[in-house]
């Protein structure tokens, strides 16, 4: 018999054939619990380097998390990749050993009783499977052929992953789901390397990128970007495009951890003066809303909790994390929402929807410019890293793209600056808010207080407007990147 | 900065951790911890392990079939890797027990890539062809491109094998004497300081196979600990703690004697004083930003260099491969770098280090080309970048002819075999000064600036920055006088290491601190380590974290 993962790599295991799996390593336990979270994962990609197809990067990984437990004596935790009966047969009883001699658990914790009901999956498109084997490659000449023409040096990725993942309990938890993902980026730079550009874009659906449009709108920024000038530091009106505000955005998402607020009070949802979390109380401007939706047209999620840890495959719901500025709701684990009373339970919000509040116009990026008397427009921002996390200061430094808009117009190429600045308190101070779309984060390695999702590439969709700020804080120039 | 520093005999005076520390005293290859046996770890999770000998039979399949489909060059890292992780907190275990491979082809100047966990005969075969055609498909779009073509500097075929020196395997240890012995280096400290002591100790052995069409096999089998320890105080400002790591503990290759050793407990007692010591200290906030001279500790100099030098003497950043992702570096074009003018105070000089008991320790890197040690910043003058055979033969065409080093420093690195192999540092050592330097030398003229404990550091993009921990001490006419939580410090690392670097301590001063770093596109993480005495800086610039 053909075996399960004897095939084309970019192809990812069904659910059937995780359940296959999982319900097989089941058979070989005796243990009171043994929590299962299988996934598998394959991906294509193509990265151009320096003007140069330099290669592919293909393949597939699957993963196999346990946890395996008897009573109430504390679990075992064990990972392995192999699918052999008899190795696996082999390490199941063996951890049943070691469980066995486990002491009590110091923490018990009982599964909350809350029914396990999901929404409808919207995350997978057979098509986005399809271009990692034939459409991927064709979209290398479309994305780089508009700079090619102007002769700037480039750098591109193409990716798209499909991945598998199923959860699986002795006690009834059996949830599996999949989903795929799809990026393309550029950038580049004018042939004196000092100015820059970089656009891009991300889908569940393969069809829904453009490169015509990523290769325009780089082209368009690279050549903008040339001859940049140094500008003073400082406190300045910023017209943030949406590539600018994901990076804030992901570097955000950590503050509604309810734990981390509650018990840690490390996160700017806790007054340490009234000894609460801020929950009900205006924290931003009313003229934003944060949501988050496994159903997402633009981005979405698998509607359970999606980690290799305690209590994956629990459902997630939708949730709505700020209301017109006021916190609505902190993201509480199945554990945590149980022992505090707390429903529903919620994974830290991914596929962040961060938008207008209803009834708040919109108003497009070249009309920020346009209304702006002086300010700076900043494409991009990278190496966004929290500075501190009770108060959500954060630091990075532009990148590709920022310039210095005057009367109504951009009148210059900027060099790069460092920020300091908390979105936390900036986003008190919005002048205008565009229309919220999926952006892409490009390269977005994890970061301290970054979701545990959020390590590898595809990362979790963030579905951002363009921002109007006042009063950013540029603190000082930084050299280019 | 003095504290009231315990001494190892003190602590035994006190009858803390008398278990441990009586192990100390008889030679570490018959110490066990624990005498009567208990749950034992299998000697292999499996029954059936993989193996050295299959993943070698898989290794030469992979590239023969990537031969067979027209790839002119290809080579596979193959391995299987078991790891078993203790913490203090939890009294939690893990273990894992993984395979992975990835096989490389190149066909007419372009890479293909395919890497996959399933270890079968007929799927590294499948992964090795289809690199070769993924390569030759690409080739054909980097012509139409007119891109250039990948060249690999020369190296020789090499066979062997190596293995890490170890006296005590980890795997043999009984899990009882691990859990025991981590209780024993908590209580050390909760007894004495009644401060919490984290200790987070993970084993990895690890069988890892190159082989490649110029004729190289080469097996090593490493064992290695991810370990680290530290302490950590509650202060009375809500939500703030203080941690600081522990010295001698850190990430290295060898068996279970590398926590047995004697420095292991008087450092976490030393530490954990320490701390107590920076909790006494009154805390106030600061708000008169601006330039101040600064004393970075050991351990703090440490992340700084693996963070900073370490990332941007690698050779894909400074060939402007990584442009769109991890970045460029300040320290390019090799042509005006390579063994010219000083770009760094002539007080930097920096090695890159994989000899024992480096956590990345090896005989050969993950291209088979020798490993070793080499000077990559010589008194300020950059003499070595980190190369891979693809990014040695780029730099060899962008340097005069006498500056050519022709073949790669051997620093490919993979945190797993199924990564995509690029060039990356490991393990960087920066020189401490010859002469008696403490670090009460360094803060003694200080009229009014601030010495840092540890610290985060953000990897290199050019203006980086540093976040306090907890440890940050405002200095006045040398001597401590308020903790600082609410700043930040900025620089330009070529200036901050170049006219701000005033002194460096002695080895005395000298800290060993991991990082994590990333790369590529689609990223992969990697840990890197660095080794640094601590260091007088002037004209740092402050940043408020706390406020905007």
């Amino acid at each position: 018999m053909t075996h399960p993962l004897e095939r084309p790599p970019t192809t990812v295991l069904s659910p059937d054939d995780l359940g296959a799996l999982g319900h097989r390593i089941l058979s070989f336990t005796a243990a009171d619990v043994t929590s299962l979270g299988i996934s598998h994962v394959a991906r294509a990609t193509v990265r151009v380097s320096h003007d140069r197809l330099r290669t592919s990067n293909d393949g597939d990984e699957l993963f196999i998390n346990a946890n395996t437990k008897f009573g109430q004596k504390a679990g075992v935790w064990w990972r392995v990749n192999r699918t052999d009966d008899t190795g696996l047969r082999e390490l199941v009883a063996f951890m049943e050993r070691m469980a066995r001699e486990q002491p009590g658990d110091p923490a018990p914790r009982e599964m909350p009783l809350a029914p396990r009901t999901y929404l409808p999956q919207t995350v997978w498109f057979d098509q986005t499977v399809d271009a990692m084997n034939g459409a991927l490659y064709d979209a290398v000449p479309t994305l780089l052929e508009a700079g090619r023409r102007v002769k700037l040096h480039q750098a591109a990725f193409i990716g798209a992953s499909a991945r598998s993942v199923l959860y699986l309990d002795k006690q009834g938890l059996n949830i599996a789901g999949r989903a795929t993902d799809a990026e393309l980026t550029l950038t580049e730079w004018n042939r004196d390397g000092e100015g820059s550009g970089w656009a891009g874009a991300s889908a569940r659906d393969w069809r829904q990128l453009d490169a015509t449009a990523i290769a325009d709108s780089c082209q368009e920024l690279t050549l903008r970007s040339a001859h940049p000038v140094a500008f003073e530091p400082g406190r300045r009106v910023a017209i943030l495009g949406p590539a600018a505000v994901v990076q804030l955005v992901r570097a955000m998402a950590y503050a509604w951890g309810a734990y981390e607020t509650i018990v840690q009070k490390t996160t700017p949802f806790w007054d340490p003066t009234t000894r609460h979390a801020k929950l009900g109380r205006r924290v931003m401007s009313d003229t934003i809303t944060i949501t988050s939706h496994p159903n997402d047209p633009d981005g979405g999620y698998l509607p359970f909790f999606d980690y290799n840890g305690y209590r994956g495959g629990m459902p997630l719901t939708p949730m709505t994390w700020i209301e017109r500025g006021v916190l609505k709701h902190l993201a509480f684990d199945p554990d945590y929402a149980a022992s505090m009373g707390v429903v529903p339970a919620n994974d830290i919000p991914f596929s962040m929807r961060l938008s207008a509040s209803d009834g708040v116009p919109t108003v497009p990026l070249d009309d920020m410019i346009a209304v702006c008397k002086e300010g700076i427009y900043v494409n991009r921002f990278s190496n966004v890293e929290v500075t501190d996390s009770i108060s959500g200061m954060m630091t990075g430094v532009t990148r590709d793209g920022c310039f210095l808009v005057q009367h109504g117009k951009i009148t210059k190429a900027l060099k790069n600056f460092r920020f300091s600045d908390s979105p936390f308190l900036f986003l008190n101070r919005i002048e205008a808010i565009g229309r919220s779309r999926r952006t892409a984060l490009g390269y977005a390695p994890p970061g301290p207080g970054n979701p545990r999702s959020w390590e590898q590439w595809p990362l979790e969709p963030i579905i951002v407007p363009p921002l109007m700020v006042n009063d950013f804080n540029f603190s000082g120039l930084a050299a280019a990147v | 900065m003095t504290s009231s520093v315990l001494s190892r005999r003190v602590l035994l005076a006190r009858g803390g951790a008398a278990l441990g520390l009586a192990a100390l005293g008889r030679p570490v290859a018959a110490a066990p911890v624990c005498r009567a046996a208990r749950r034992q770890l299998p000697l292999a999770l499996f029954a059936d392990p993989v193996g050295a000998a299959t993943l070698k039979a898989l290794a030469i399949d992979a590239i023969q079939s990537a031969r067979d489909a027209g790839a002119t060059y290809a080579d596979i890292r193959i391995g299987e890797q078991r790891t078993f992780s203790t913490e203090t907190q939890g009294r939690g275990y893990t273990f894992s027990t993984t395979v992975g491979y990835g096989v490389r082809a190149l066909v007419d100047g372009v890479w293909g890539f395919r890497h996959r966990t399933l270890l079968t005969r007929d799927s590294v075969v499948d992964a090795g062809r289809a690199a070769a055609q993924a390569a030759l498909r690409e080739s054909r779009l980097n012509h139409a491109l007119g891109g250039e073509r990948v060249e690999l500097s020369p190296t020789r075929s090499v066979k062997g094998e190596w293995t890490t020196p170890v006296r005590l395997d980890p795997f043999a240890v009984p899990i009882d004497d691990h859990l025991r012995w981590l209780d024993t280096l908590e209580s050390t400290t909760e007894t004495l300081f009644k401060i919490k002591t984290f200790c987070v100790f993970e084993w990895i052995e690890e069988t890892r196979v190159f082989a490649s069409t110029e004729d190289s096999l080469v097996t090593q089998q490493f064992t290695r600990s991810r370990n680290v320890a530290g302490v950590s105080a509650a202060l009375p400002d809500e939500g703030i703690q203080l941690t600081l790591g522990v010295p001698s503990v850190f990430p290295s290759s060898g068996g279970y004697e590398v926590v047995l050793r004697p420095a292991f407990v008087d450092d976490i007692a030393r530490t954990a004083d320490r701390a107590m010591w920076l909790s006494s200290i009154p805390v106030r906030s600061f708000h008169d930003v601006g330039r101040y001279s600064v004393v970075l500790d050991g351990g703090a100099m440490a992340t700084l260099i693996a963070q900073t030098i370490n990332q941007a003497v690698e050779g894909d950043r400074v060939l402007g491969f990584e442009a769109d992702a991890a970045g460029t570096t300040f320290l390019a074009p090799a042509a005006q770098m390579l063994g010219r003018s000083a770009q760094l105070s002539p007080l930097v000089t920096i090695r890159s280090d994989w000899e024992l008991p480096a956590f990345t320790a090896a005989k050969w890197d993950d291209e088979g080309v020798p490993a070793g040690s080499h000077t990559l910043i010589d008194r300020g003058v950059v003499t070595a970048y980190h190369t891979t055979r693809e990014t040695a033969a780029a730099l060899d065409t962008d340097v005069a002819p006498a500056l050519r080093v022709g073949r790669s420093r051997g620093r490919c690195l993979v945190a797993k075999p199924s990564d995509m192999p690029m060039p990356l540092g490991g393990n960087v050592v920066m020189q401490p000064a010859p002469t008696v330097m403490s670090l009460e030398t360094l803060c003694r003229d200080i009229h009014h600036g601030f010495l840092q404990y540890d610290a985060y550091i953000t990897p290199e993009p050019g203006l980086t920055m540093a976040r306090s921990n907890g440890a940050f001490l405002e200095l006045k006419r040398g001597q401590p006088v308020a903790r600082i939580m609410n700043v930040g410090l900025q620089f330009e690392t070529r200036k901050m290491l170049q006219s701000a670097l005033l002194a460096l301590g002695d080895p005395s001063t000298s800290g060993t601190r991991q990082t994590y770093t990333s790369k590529g596109m689609p990223w992969q993480q990697s840990m890197q380590m660095g080794t640094a005495p601590a260091a007088l800086f002037k004209d740092i610039d402050l940043f408020l974290t706390d406020v905007s």
